[in-house]
């Protein structure tokens, strides 16, 4: 007798776990979602680090052309000023003179964040080695 | 009476033991939990410029960078010099985390790269944010 109720109660499962399994299938569908929500996009900046102040340069170092952009986000390209969006165009005519060229990009620390994107961009875009360089300021 | 015996084979058959299924889910779900991490999001959301040669990145260190350059790290704004040491306890907390510099358009490059070049000096991962 007791044996009967006994299995009674297992039959009938005391405990009605349907809910909890609600719960849980919730919580584990939404962690699953959320793991993939974060979705930036960025350009890579990384540089080399400086070599120290005594090394000489290397003596056939690849020519290099220069763009620099002053704290007025005025651009020019080796000394001949342009327009920062003409600075692409400018750099393919200098590669024609210099061809495998490096590009460094050198800017004021007070030239916009925007310059910055467009011109790595740019250079990125074509396949251009490149080089970033901050100058000292006035700060 | 045939019908009761049905009902009754029909009960046993729903007699499912649901035992292991909850060990799998209780399984997958603390492993859910345990690897979220906790992104603390800079505090504003600037202004990006816009990209062509732009690379998704999933980042766990945010920085974000307004137009007057104070950098936002977790909701409070600093100053370029001020931020090492915040940073250093951000990459220790989870020594293998991407970082990204969301930088408005107009904020400075001298901030931007300063950013960039202590995160490098941290040996942190880490890219310019764009749209």
């Amino acid at each position: 007798m007791r044996r009967a109720r006994r299995r009674n109660n297992d039959d009938e499962a005391d405990v009605d776990m349907t809910p909890m399994l609600d719960i849980v299938f919730i919580m584990l569908i939404f962690f699953i979602v959320t793991a993939v929500f974060l979705d930036e996009t960025g350009l890579d900046m990384t540089q080399p680090p400086p070599p120290p102040e005594d090394t000489p340069p290397p003596p056939n170092s690849p020519p290099a052309i220069t763009v620099y952009v002053d704290e007025n986000n005025q651009c020019s390209v080796d000394s001949v000023r342009s327009t920062c969006t003409g600075v692409m165009a400018r750099i393919e005519r200098q590669l024609a003179d210099k061809p495998g060229a490096s590009i460094i990009l050198r800017f004021h620390p007070d030239a916009k964040n925007s310059v910055l994107v467009l011109l790595k961009d740019g250079v990125d875009g074509r396949g251009m080695a490149s080089k970033i360089e901050v100058i000292e300021g006035a700060a | 009476m045939a019908r009761r015996s049905r009902t009754v084979v029909a009960d046993e058959g729903t007699e499912l033991n649901m035992t292991p299924m909850l060990d799998v889910v209780f399984i997958l779900l603390i492993f859910f939990i345990v690897t979220s991490v906790f992104v603390k999001t800079p505090g504003l959301e600037p202004l990006k410029p816009e990209a062509l040669t732009d690379a998704p990145w999933n980042p766990t260190i945010l920085v974000a960078i307004d137009s007057s350059s104070n950098v936002w790290i977790d909701k409070r704004p600093y100053k370029l010099e001020e931020i090492r040491p915040i940073l250093t306890a951000l990459r220790d907390e989870t020594p293998k985390a991407n970082a990204i510099i969301q930088a408005d358009r107009d904020s400075d490059v001298g901030t931007v790269m300063g950013v960039q070049e202590l995160f490098q000096d941290l040996g942190v991962p880490t890219l310019v944010g764009t749209e």
